[in-house]
């Protein structure tokens, strides 16, 4: 089995150390720059990550000298980014959008009746109105 | 390689070999910590039947509560702990029994039976290995399942009989990530998500070895498109569990810190649940229910493929005949996995998700039809015309492909959005996948024990009692569910305590106590599958290497086999179903048989 | 194993060993354990209507990730030069090299804790964020209640005066339990003070009569909008006022209560932060375990264990991947 690690054309690992190290301060030059104020956040989001894949790809062509492999690689990882990609593609559509409304009617409906509860009680000044106020919230 | 340490040519028994290739290995290793497939296979198997009798008896306790509501349950009625109660099923302890019926079944008995037990069993054996590719890992996937078996049953009592896990076993948040939500629940729905994680895992290390072994130590001559459908079953399944098991454990993860540590990724923000504080953080409720279908759905044809696989197996054996469509069928399946990651949404179409994503996964969802079609009609074109044999596996593989039609129908209706929007939630859900769950998988599997018992123990099982069997289940089965369809038509919802409260539904109290007689009915011809198999393993008549002559590599080697499995590497020249072959006077043609001069003949295809 | 020409190869499949295959196979399902926290972050993130983002309010610095970037390229260099050293049969560098990398971890969990003392310290915990003022205010109070240990401590003497009375009921010597009952009620009496003034506060805070009083420093809309319900009929000292002068009246008892900062969705974004730099912790722990297996070995370290060396590369590097992703998203976007 050893043999075959020795057909490996030989890998400048420091090179590569390299071009990690200036995609990395690239990324933190982008987050100085303050993209996120000349542009807005999802051009910062696309530079970052776009910066990210590029030294994602260094390190699994030539770390994990996937560049030398056989085609099986494909095999396994093209599905699993398919399907990862897919989850936040997916995800994103429906709870990313904001497709419904995230507040909770009940908050409100609590608040509302609290404040109620003090005004009375300002006014008033005689049932215990928080113990109806969270009854009535629990209620629903 | 380990497949090159067997290749000591002759014949020699069982003893010869633990003792000539192997030193000597004490009981516990051999039969307790194994590392040898078909031992574990074997404990996979026991396990889950026994698990199978734990999960049908939650499932009477649910029948008693529907067929005669609030009334003293026999046998359970007794215990002490149902005493402070009157011997009634309160209705927490009816949603805790539901929840751990359905627990039980999906985590415990359905998965493992299929990847645990056949999956061990068969894969070596049918490919032409000695054993598994990591042996280690196998033992401790078989191991993992019993920390799980461990959580489950603590959550059962850790509450007492009026506290259990009480989410369903779908556990959608806020029910499942806010401890007050569901009294009582506390510890016991945290153990239910520990479970679920150990099961995540043995699930995961058997994935994994799964697809090692069947990619890289197929014996020589085994191409792909020569191996059994089961394996290819077994195979496809492997995958989706690798690549869908991964998102429900990190889920599971992360409504288990929401419930114990204060995290807020499914609990809405301003929450008020029975009078607790409101709940802080602002996280969503339905991110729970995408990420858990990401992985349940497929695990559905998790539940399913391996069975399809066995199945085909089974109805070329004794329908004498080739499979029809031998690579129809692979495509198929693998077209139902594939489309099977890109359907989960049909789960939520209630659930207040985006419509344009619900029409997506509506025609994603009806598409899956065209694949099972492919498989079905195959089925019934292996059958057409064969010399059938009418034996007990045959009769379940039948059942199996009817029951599959029936439920693969139902499934269709679900699947368009306004037709789910009224059944949804309902008793035809319920009837839909029992019959793909129990009436599909649940006959495969019990063909494919009468099937392979041959080889497992090299002792024949009871035919007529096998028959009884199939038999009664048949009639219970369909008894019990077919009956649920009309229930669900009805408008009778799932997951009622009592729902006799609401006066639309107080006539169908009849239909339901005739169902929880059926179910009676089909939980006790259980017993005679289990006295079948454990008098069988002792005492059933011997048999030799190839009681159905059957083609495939396992009926090449011993029954049972030796550890190792084969006396000398099987040599693979065709395909596995080459049944009723003009190339031999038999009516079967084993893979390994060599016919001069032609050196591989392509796979038949029919 | 002689095989005659025009059969089967004797080996079917890939052209790699078992265990590498079945280490790609896993981190395939790696993969997928990652994407469903990073997607769960991502799409959580685009739902929320806010985010918190100002570095001062979130303590996330991006010097102390870049760094954790830097020391993991590092180390996936150094376990490159281990194999290396492997291939080439030279043991020692590959020992050296799998030290390095060993090291490297240790000063990756280094930042990290430090990063997650400083979340400790500043309570930015999943759970305990408060939001909105009004959250501020009740944690507050509730948090200067239970400092004073008050309702243990009453708790804990109505106990000991129920099982007195058991006891007398059944005409049972006594005295044990009498003398653990002035114990009790004399620690009881030493709190009242402080929960005296403990309950003084919270009930301004239950009234709605008090403000927060925390200067907005970091501004920007992030923090915490006031709430009609705590804002408007505020006089008197504010409770960060009050708190302050809590500490001093009884340092020993308040000593630990601070006012929390809102964070508006700072919790949701706590629990993101928690789960994907958690996760990735725990395999940072599961690699290192592999290279002290790899170290114990010591000069028995041969030929044998490359394949182990490799995969454990592999799982490393995969390590450093999922890093490699995690800085961009929550140190800098």
């Amino acid at each position: 089995m050893t043999e075959e690690h020795h057909d490996h054309p030989h890998v400048n690992y420091w090179r590569i150390f390299g071009y990690l190290c200036i995609f990395t301060v690239a990324s933190v030059i982008a987050d100085v720059m303050d993209i996120r104020r000349l542009y807005n956040l999802t051009a910062l989001a696309a530079v970052v990550l776009l910066i990210a894949c590029f030294k994602a790809s260094y390190v699994m062509r030539y770390f994990m000298h996937l560049k030398f492999e056989g085609g099986w690689k494909y095999i396994i990882l093209l599905p699993t980014t398919v399907l990862a990609l897919a989850i936040p593609f997916a995800l994103a559509s429906d709870i990313g959008i904001h497709y419904y409304d995230v507040d909770v009617p009940q908050q409100n409906t609590l608040l509302e009746k609290e404040m109620q509860a003090a005004d009375e009680s300002a006014d008033h000044d005689q049932h215990d109105h928080d113990h109806d106020a969270a009854e009535d919230g629990g209620g629903h | 390689m380990s497949i090159a340490t067997h290749d000591t040519p002759g014949a020699h028994s069982h003893d010869d070999h633990a003792h000539g290739g192997h030193h000597e290995i004490g009981f516990v290793r051999k039969y307790i910590f194994s590392t040898d497939h078909k031992v574990i296979g074997i404990q996979f198997l026991i396990t889950t039947m026994l698990m199978l009798m734990v999960g049908g008896a939650l499932a009477l306790g649910v029948r008693w509560q529907l067929a005669f509501p609030w009334q003293w349950m026999p046998i359970a009625g007794d215990l002490e702990v149902f005493q402070q109660q009157g011997g009634i099923i309160s209705p927490e302890f009816y949603t805790m029994l539901f929840t751990m019926h359905a627990t039980v079944m999906i985590f415990l008995v359905i998965i493992p039976v299929l990847a645990g037990a056949f999956g061990n069993f068969l894969i070596p054996l049918q490919i032409g290995a000695d054993d598994m590719a990591f042996p280690t890992l196998n033992m401790l996937s078989y191991w993992f399942m019993w920390p799980a078996i461990f959580c489950f049953g603590i959550s059962f009592v850790i509450g007492g009989v009026t506290a259990g896990p009480a989410a369903g076993w779908t556990s959608y948040p806020v029910l499942s990530a806010i401890i007050s939500a569901a009294p009582g629940s506390g510890p016991a729905q945290t153990f239910w998500l520990l479970a679920v994680t150990f099961v995540g895992v043995s699930s995961m290390m058997g994935s994994v070895n799964y697809m090692t072994t069947i990619i890289n130590m197929r014996a020589p001559g085994m191409t792909l498109f020569r191996m059994p459908m089961t394996i290819w079953g077994m195979f496809i399944t492997a995958i989706l569990q690798a690549f869908a098991l991964p998102v429900l454990t990190a889920a599971g993860f992360m409504v288990l810190f929401d419930r114990t540590m204060g995290t807020c990724f499914f609990v809405p923000a301003g929450l008020v649940v029975n009078n607790a504080d409101p709940t802080i953080g602002g996280g969503q409720p339905l991110l729970w229910q995408h990420l858990f279908w990401f992985y349940s759905h497929p695990a559905v044809y998790i539940m399913l493929l391996p069975a399809m696989g066995m199945v085909s197996d089974i109805l070329c054996t004794f329908a004498r005949k080739p499979l029809f469509g031998y690579k129809p069928m692979v495509y198929s399946m693998s077209a139902i996995a594939g489309l099977g990651f890109i359907v989960w949404g049909h789960h939520m179409f209630t659930s207040g998700m985006n419509p344009a994503l619900g029409m997506t996964f509506m025609v994603s969802t009806m598409m899956i039809a065209l694949p099972s079609a492919v498989k079905t009609f195959n089925w019934i074109g292996t059958l057409w015309g064969g010399h059938l044999h009418f034996t007990t596996p045959m009769l379940n593989a039948i059942a199996f492909v009817s029951m599959f039609i029936v439920g693969g129908l139902s499934g269709i209706f679900m699947a368009a959005v306004p037709v789910d929007l009224y059944i949804h939630d309902t008793y035809f859900i319920v009837a839909h996948f029992h019959y793909v769950l129990f009436g599909a998988t649940l006959f495969g599997v019990f063909g494919a024990i009468h099937f392979w018992f041959p080889k497992m123990f090299g002792r024949m099982m009871n035919d007529t009692v096998g028959k009884i069997h199939f038999v009664l289940t048949f009639i219970g089965f369909n008894g019990t569910f077919f009956t649920m369809h009309l229930l669900g038509v009805a408008g009778m919802p799932r997951r009622l305590a009592d729902p006799y409260n609401y006066p639309y539904l107080e006539h169908l109290l009849p239909m339901n106590q005739f169902m929880t007689y059926s179910a009676l009915l089909m939980g006790f011809a259980q017993f005679l599958l289990l006295g079948n198999f454990f008098y069988s393993m002792f005492w059933g008549p011997k048999c030799g290497r190839n009681p159905w002559h059957a083609n495939g590599l396992e009926w090449d080697a011993p029954s049972p086999p030796p550890h190792g499995n084969f006396e000398s590497i099987p040599i693979v020249y065709r395909g596995p179903y080459e049944y009723s072959s003009p190339e031999t006077d038999k009516d079967y043609l084993p893979q390994t048989e060599y016919i001069s001069p032609r050196p591989a003949p392509a796979p038949s295809t029919a | 194993m002689s095989h005659q020409s025009g059969h089967p190869p004797l080996k079917m499949g890939v052209d790699i060993p078992n265990g590498k295959l079945g280490m790609w196979l896993f981190l395939g399902t790696e993969i997928m354990f990652f994407t469903a926290f990073i997607g769960s972050y991502i799409v959580l993130r685009i739902g929320s209507p806010g985010w918190p983002e100002n570095a001062e309010t979130t303590h996330i610095r991006i010097w102390a990730g870049g760094t954790n970037t830097f020391v993991l390229i590092c180390s996936s260099v150094a376990v490159v030069f281990a194999l290396e050293g492997m291939r080439n049969k030279n043991f020692d560098a590959a020992r050296k090299w799998l030290f390095v990398t060993l090291m490297l971890a240790f000063v990756f969990l280094g930042i990290k804790a430090f990063e997650y003392y400083g979340k400790f310290e500043h309570n930015i915990l999943p759970g305990r964020i408060p939001e909105t003022d009004a959250q501020a205010l009740n944690f507050t109070g509730r948090d200067l209640m239970a400092a004073t240990g008050i309702v243990d401590a009453t708790e804990k003497l109505k106990q000991l005066e129920s099982q007195m009375a058991d006891l007398q009921k059944q005409g049972r010597n006594a005295d044990a339990l009498q003398k653990q009952i002035e114990e009790q009620q004399k620690v009881v009496e030493a709190k009242t003070p402080a929960a005296n003034a403990a309950r003084a506060v919270n009930d301004r805070i239950k009234a709605g009569t008090i403000a927060l009083g925390l200067k907005h420093e970091h501004g920007e809309g992030e923090a915490a909008t006031e709430t009609e319900h705590a804002k408007p009929t505020a006089a008197g000292p504010t409770l960060v006022e009050e708190v302050e002068r809590l500490h001093k009246e009884f340092p020993d008892v308040f000593g630990s209560v601070h006012v929390p900062h809102p964070i508006k969705f700072g919790n949701l974004f706590a629990s993101c932060y928690f789960i994907m730099t958690g996760f990735h912790a725990l395999h940072v722990l599961v690699g290192m375990a592999l290279f002290i297996i790899l170290l114990g070995l010591g000069s028995k370290l041969s030929s044998q264990h490359e394949l182990f060396v490799e995969n454990s590369g592999l799982y490393w590097h995969f390590v450093d991947l999922v890093w490699i992703f995690l800085f961009p998203l929550i140190y800098i976007i």
